[in-house]
């Protein structure tokens, strides 16, 4: 089925296209989604959103871009919505500890071992995945766009709608952020 | 924050290098290529279905929004509801323009009397007294 048959029979409100956008690129929709939000159950979450939403609004999809870079877009907007949303709920909650209305423990999560990685890089990539937690949103998104899903710089400046050259500062930005966070990690370790 | 990372890759550096700049230098290369040789994740391979029950349950709530609102009991409530509150509106608003109408002559009335008390001469008068 060719892209344009398949986004006007979604448009027709048809099911089986809609099953058959989903079984082709689910597996590209959770593996950005996992590197953005680190935990497989909550990526798994955000790719049931981002396919709803995209179902809802592929009236809107006007064929400017491929299907693909708008569901990575849709992808990217919703993971974002995501952390910002659980960055929210932790500070909320370590407000209400500190006034003592709640009694839980503010606790940080535990390590992130991608699936994805070699096993004998697991320990070094949950690193990875913590200074990657601290960077801007912008320089996140790039950084698992051209790392984890090996998107080329074109492509990622079309699912973040920005310049090629604009990519290319976000990434050396975020791998110069990525290795000040693991210098000082390392010396603050040993 | 307690940052967790590869004890053994950290002491095999140490004990390799002097310089500790040079050890911290190696170690984030480490980590920043251990990203290298990943594989895409495969999603639930029930992840369809679960949008659709995803879906159903979205509609589900729409479904019963509209079902609520066509039941003629609601919607007379509805109507009953939108009615008084237009009501009270209308019937505050009219006291309080009769209230604002009812000080105003007052105050008319009030400058009236003050005007009427006051002794007033007509010239001729004044000239008999004369």
């Amino acid at each position: 089925m060719g892209e344009q048959e398949l986004v006007e029979a979604l448009k027709d409100g048809n099911e089986a296209a809609f099953k058959y956008m989903v079984t082709s690129w689910q597996d590209m929709v959770y593996n950005t989604s996992l590197g953005l939000v680190q935990n497989e159950m909550d990526a798994e979450d955000v790719a049931q959103e981002v396919f709803v939403k995209a179902w809802e609004s592929i009236g809107s999809f006007k064929g400017e871009s491929k299907l693909s870079t708008w569901l990575y877009r849709i992808t990217v907007t919703k993971s974002l919505d995501y952390l910002r949303s659980r960055k929210r709920k932790k500070r909320f909650a370590y407000v209400q500890s500190l006034f003592g209305m709640n009694d839980e423990l503010v606790i940080d999560p535990p390590d992130f071992h991608h699936p994805g990685v070699v096993a004998e890089k697991k320990q070094l990539s949950a690193s990875l995945f913590k200074a990657l937690d601290l960077l801007p949103e912008q320089q996140k998104a790039a950084f698992v766009l051209s790392r984890i899903e090996g998107l080329n710089h074109k492509e990622v400046s079309e699912v973040l709608g920005t310049t090629v050259p604009a990519v290319e500062s976000l990434l050396q930005r975020a791998k110069l952020n990525l290795r000040k966070k693991l210098e000082n990690t390392y010396r603050k370790e040993l | 924050m307690v940052w967790k990372f590869d004890k053994v890759n950290c002491e095999n550096m140490k004990n390799n290098e002097n310089n500790p700049k040079n050890g911290a230098s190696n170690w984030a290369d480490q980590v920043l290529a251990s990203l290298d040789g990943m594989e895409r994740v495969k999603a639930n391979p029930f992840l369809y279905t679960r949008i659709l029950a995803r879906m159903e349950r979205k509609m589900g709530v729409w479904e019963k929004a509209a079902g609520l609102l066509s039941k003629p009991a609601f919607a007379f409530a509805a109507v009953f509801v939108f009615v008084a509150i237009n009501a009270t509106v209308l019937f505050r608003s009219q006291a309080e323009a009769e209230e604002e109408v009812a000080k105003k002559l007052n105050k008319e009335q009030m400058l009236a009397a003050e005007f009427s008390n006051s002794q007033t001469y007509t010239l001729v008068e004044v000239n008999e007294d004369k």
